[in-house]
């Protein structure tokens, strides 16, 4: 039950019979009792002539999922299967993160009949969004008291990440494009494959000429050549503990999802398999054996849900992961970060058994703010923090090197370049042969 | 990308019948809270039979010397015990229904005067009423009276002071009363006959109390008598029991038929001050006080009641990723760790400025040393100090050392060819494409 703002004021008209009764005729208590008693009279009728709010049927019209800053739109279908018309408040209880633009909706529901109400909603988190129930306060003929229901209406709507980082795309397929058919002096390696013959011409390396063909036909013909392809890519996303932490406002996770976002879009077209897990003690989750479009749409729906966990990641179980996922020589992406010797001192220990089979490329992002630092010494305690700062960018190098020397390759960048930055060492990789 | 905005839209969902409500109906209600609900009826019920109980037990404002108050310091059972031995006790709360209560015995008793009680222990007595006191006849008993009532009553008597410590007195005169009692026990305060007092009067003080004085006082005046009881206590129901204090009672205020028991009250003020505030308000502002209470709460339910329920949301932890190096700046800070601080600063620039000038990774710190002083045209043994030597012993020398260090830097950059941004420069930060 609730009662209306309209309930109060006839409550507060009282006033006017008490002080006008009391004055006159020294009646003030009666008129107290019978404005009252004549309230909660109006008040009972109107309760009982308003629409059942429980006999309100609820569809909802969702969709499945949407991508992070994008808007989607929530409607909901409302039945009135009782006998009265039901005139009140609506409200559709999302969590506050789904960013509904409006929860509550004035209706009219005649007897029998259906409405529509809806709203748009903007997310602003990434993940599951939520709604449980919707509410119903059904107001009677003359607006003093409501019937109030909550009525269980689970919806639920899959907010994806973001990927920003598609921009990049576009010029990264351009140069993955170009890679195609250069002639064998410009990409020789074991790892490039023989593609077609062409004509030759004016600036074509002489040493790529195919003089066998050329003896067959009257011209000279050259070899071209592909970059290689089906290729394995693995990529392990570090969902522990550090990547909690936010730079520029986003967290590493974040970084680390546009980057392997960005890096699959790449691979995938350039003919390689992609295979992702989150991983920080147990797999967070997991993207395996899908191709093309679906791979993309795969992976931002399985990483949609996964938040950094507060655990330690336990990287001593990673090459058992990626033995699971491929025996094959590949090129695995860890994107995590390398802070400390002490936080990255499991990564270290185990990278000499991923160098070992694998290519290995470790990717982490860096803070812009920490350069800055180093170079505010105006007063002492910019000094001190410049210091800091100075002793944390020691770390990195040292952690960095440390990386290098057992093999690794590694990537550092702030949030925004972090994952063009992924993405081209994966073709310098790929122009290499080194995959 | 496409493909995941065009997602499939939840199945809406057909619900016959009701559709599922968390809102208890109001049967469900009173089901589930039948427990507290009877509970709470019960309280209330057996609060309001206690109440009855004791208001018909008599307990109603205990107030002291009253002769329906059961409790310790009431006088209902010397009353009680003075009706069953035929004398009409009437009891008056102000000098105007103690003057009729008093003419009224005198109309319809053969005994003439009554005895009138009088005990005032707030003072209200109004004493300079003379004519209305006068009318109270010649029979009274002040119980344990101020100097002003004293004055008004009986001037003969005067007061000694407070009794110490209660014990038990014997009588010592020859008051017949106080003869057949033999002892009391006596408290409140004690009296005096003023012999030289000149006022014609007679009388006679019993029960010795200390400092000369007496417990019982009796003043005599031609026809008038005023005795003055300073134990109040022998009255009450605690007391009366006690040594020979019930005798001394029915004594006092058993000699005639008619006992008037006025115990002086607020009604005697209202009677000579201005008109109270109380008497001064409308009739119909306390009902209009009334419904301003009602019409507040109607307005805290009409505002405080929810809209469904309570929306919960996990909120994600915020780290922000420079925290370690605040954290470690203050650590510096307050450790005055100067020395380790400037290293930090030393082997970060040291680095910078050996990759600034070519010199291989392998290169000693003399070496560093040289290059650097030959290029920035200093000399040697300063930038040594600089670099390595100098230990910064106060918060000035660690500031003006790390401003040599960007110094030096800058320099060196200039010297180089590559021009600083801004002074002190920033180092620039690592790119993606760095290996």
């Amino acid at each position: 039950m609730a009662v209306s703002g309209r309930f109060v004021l006839l409550l507060a008209l009282g006033a006017v019979p008490v002080v006008l009764l009391g004055q006159a005729y020294g009646l003030a208590f009666e008129a107290l009792g019978g404005w009252l008693a004549l309230a909660v009279l109006l008040g009972i009728v109107d309760l009982l002539l308003a629409g059942s709010p429980r006999r309100v049927g609820i569809e909802r019209d969702l969709p499945l999922r949407v991508r992070l800053g994008q808007p989607a739109r929530s409607d909901l279908y409302l039945t009135n299967s009782g006998r009265r018309a039901l005139r009140g408040t609506v409200r559709d209880a999302w969590q506050p993160s789904a960013g509904a633009v409006t929860t509550r909706f004035a209706v009219h529901l005649p007897a029998g009949e259906r409405r529509m109400v809806g709203s748009e909603l903007r997310p602003f988190r990434r993940g599951e969004r939520r709604v449980e129930e919707v509410a119903i306060r059904s107001f009677g003929p003359l607006g003093l008291w409501a019937r109030q229901a909550n009525i269980t209406a689970p919806g639920r709507i899959r907010v994806l990440p973001p990927f920003h980082s598609r921009r990049h795309l576009p010029s990264r397929l351009a140069r993955l494009r170009e890679l195609d058919g250069r002639t064998s002096v410009m990409i020789r390696g074991q790892g490039t494959e023989f593609d077609s013959l062409r004509e030759y011409v004016r600036g074509d390396d002489v040493r790529s000429i195919d003089w066998r063909a050329t003896a067959r036909r009257d011209e000279l013909v050259v070899r071209t050549w592909r970059p290689e392809r089906d290729r394995r890519v693995v990529i392990v996303i570090d969902s522990g503990r550090t990547s909690a932490a936010r730079i520029d406002d986003e967290p590493r996770l974040d970084t680390a999802f546009e980057a392997a976002l960005l890096l699959a879009a790449l691979a995938s077209r350039a003919g390689d398999r992609i295979d992702v897990i989150a991983w920080d003690r147990r797999v967070r989750a997991r993207v395996q054996g899908q191709t093309g479009a679906e791979l993309l749409s795969r992976m931002v729906d399985a990483l949609a849900s996964v938040d950094p966990e507060l655990l330690e990641t336990d990287w001593s179980a990673v090459p058992a992961r990626v033995r699971e996922i491929t025996n094959q020589r590949a090129l695995v992406v860890l994107l995590t970060s390398l802070e400390t010797p002490g936080s990255s001192r499991g990564l270290l220990s185990v990278l000499p058994q991923l160098t070992q089979r694998h290519t290995v490329l470790v990717a982490s992002v860096t803070d812009h703010g920490t350069f800055e630092r180093v170079g505010q010494r105006a007063d002492l305690e910019q000094t001190y923090t410049a210091a800091a700062a100075e002793r944390a960018l020691l770390d990195v190098a040292r952690v960095s090197a440390a990386a290098r020397q057992q093999g690794a390759d590694v990537v550092t960048g702030s949030p925004a370049d972090l994952p063009p930055a992924v993405a081209d060492r994966y073709l310098a990789l790929k122009a290499a042969g080194r995959l | 990308m496409t493909a995941l905005k065009a997602g499939a839209t939840a199945p809406p969902s057909v619900t016959p019948g009701p559709p599922p409500t968390s809102t208890p109906t109001v049967r469900v209600f009173f089901r589930r809270w039948s427990f507290w609900l009877g509970a709470g009826v019960l309280l209330v019920i057996a609060s309001l039979v206690l109440l009855l109980i004791r208001g018909v037990s008599g307990a109603d404002g205990g107030s002291d010397m009253s002769t329906t108050s059961a409790a310790p310091t009431g006088a209902k059972a010397v009353a009680q015990v003075l009706g069953q031995q035929g004398v009409t006790v009437t009891t008056a709360d102000s000098l105007d229904a103690a003057v009729r209560a008093v003419a009224d015995a005198r109309a319809s008793g053969a005994g003439g005067d009554p005895t009138v009680l009088i005990y005032d222990p707030n003072s209200f007595l109004p004493v300079d009423r003379t004519a209305d006191l006068a009318a109270l006849g010649g029979r009274i008993v002040l119980v344990e009276p101020d100097i002003f009532t004293l004055d008004a009553l009986a001037p003969g008597v005067s007061v000694t002071g407070v009794v110490g410590s209660p014990s038990v007195a014997d009588a010592g005169c020859a008051l017949p009363v106080a003869e057949r009692a033999g002892t009391i026990s006596t408290s409140g305060s004690g009296y005096r006959l003023e012999g030289g007092s000149g006022s014609g009067g007679a009388g006679a003080g019993c029960f010795p109390a200390g400092d000369g004085g007496f417990s019982l006082v009796e003043e005599q005046r031609g026809d008038s008598v005023v005795t003055v009881l300073g134990a109040s206590g022998i009255l009450t129901n605690e007391h009366i029991l006690e040594a020979g204090n019930a005798s001394v009672a029915l004594g006092l205020l058993g000699g005639v038929d008619q006992l008037v028991w006025y115990l002086p009250s607020a009604a005697d003020l209202s009677q000579t001050g201005p008109p109270s505030l109380g008497a001064l308000t409308p009739g119909w502002v306390t009902p209009l006080v009334l419904l301003l209470v009602v019409v507040f709460l109607a307005a805290a339910l009409w505002r405080g009641r929810r809209l469904g329920p309570v929306v919960v949301e996990n909120l994600p932890v915020i780290v922000r990723g420079s925290e370690t190096v605040t954290g470690r700046a203050r650590l510096y800070a307050r450790s005055n760790a100067r020395t380790r601080a400037l290293d930090a600063l030393r082997i970060g620039t040291v680095t910078r400025l050996s990759g600034l000038l070519g010199l291989p990774r392998s290169a000693t710190l003399p070496e560093v040393v040289d290059a650097v002083a030959s290029v920035a045209e200093l000399a040697a043994a300063d930038v040594a100090g600089i670099l390595v030597n100098r230990l910064p012993r106060t918060d000035a020398e660690l500031l003006e050392l790390s401003h040599q260090l960007s110094v030096i830097e800058r320099r060196v950059q200039v010297a180089v060819g590559r021009t600083p941004a801004s002074p002190p420069s920033p180092p620039s930060p690592p790119t993606g494409s760095r290996s």
